[in-house]
């Protein structure tokens, strides 16, 4: 009789310790903040950080011809330069962040 | 000149035409290059007629391609770095059709206005507002990328 109650006390600190344990360990991977690669520059200078994963309409830029991406990034270009020159001729917080151009960057 | 040259703002008749005079006209066929990114700035251009695009080096895909980020008419000047040390071109400037255009000479306009000092210092306001608005509008643009970067990395 000892013996079992011995083995069943044992077995319930094995049981809380190890529920203590996993809990603590979820707790830590939800508080881990997602690690996100932000672009580094290479030290080419250059206007776009061309190196930043472009997307065209959702499809990768991988698979975009060239072509059709250079045109999706000119007039990405003609939209901010509009919105651009509209903040030059009246500068202020809302015209600086006036919604415009699909950001390129998904 | 089909339009008064936004470089000769201020100037009155007779000081445009002799301005105007001191330029050489050159002519364009669509898709010729007036000038590359990193060369050095020995003339300043005026726009009679055409188009002229103005475009960075971007790299995509493995390659470089050229982006136009920006396009200029008639009456409108192009190639200010000229005036500007280091007098090197900051973007490659292409005819998108057939474009004639004035060439300036650095060495002519400095003498020109070395003779003249009133016509100098419009010209050199004109260029102040050309750079003073390139200035504004890419500052906007980087920071809208900037804002872009942000809130894709951020939320």
């Amino acid at each position: 009789m000892a013996i079992v109650i011995t083995l069943l006390s044992v077995s319930f600190v094995l049981a809380v310790v190890t529920a203590i344990l996993l809990s603590a360990a979820i707790r830590n991977a939800d508080s881990s903040p997602a690690v996100r690669k932000i672009p580094q520059p290479d030290g080419v200078p250059r206007f776009f950080a061309a190196d930043i994963p472009v997307s065209v309409h959702g499809v990768s830029a991988s698979r975009v011809p060239v072509e059709v991406l250079l045109l999706e990034i000119e007039r990405h270009v003609k939209v901010e330069r509009e919105v651009a020159e509209a903040f030059h001729l009246s500068p202020n917080p809302q015209s600086l962040h006036v919604q415009a151009a699909r950001p390129l960057m998904h | 000149m089909t339009r008064h040259p936004d470089l000769l703002t201020g100037l009155d008749d007779r000081e445009t035409a002799d301005a105007v005079a001191l330029g050489s006209p050159v002519k364009l066929a669509a898709g010729e290059v007036l000038f590359r990114l990193g060369a050095e700035a020995t003339s300043l251009y005026v726009i009679q007629s055409g188009l002229i695009t103005l475009a960075m080096p971007m790299r995509i895909g493995g390659g470089e391609e050229d982006v136009r980020i920006d396009e200029r008419g008639p009456g409108q000047t192009v190639g200010w770095s000229t005036l500007i040390p280091p007098h090197r071109f900051t973007l490659t400037a292409t005819a998108a059709v057939g474009t004639e255009l004035l060439a300036f000479p650095r060495s002519t306009l400095l003498q020109h206005f070395e003779r003249r000092p009133m016509v100098g210092y419009a010209v050199s306001r004109n260029v102040a507002a050309l750079v003073g608005e390139r200035l504004q509008v890419f500052q906007a643009m980087w920071l809208r990328a900037m804002q872009q970067a942000v809130n894709a990395a951020h939320g």
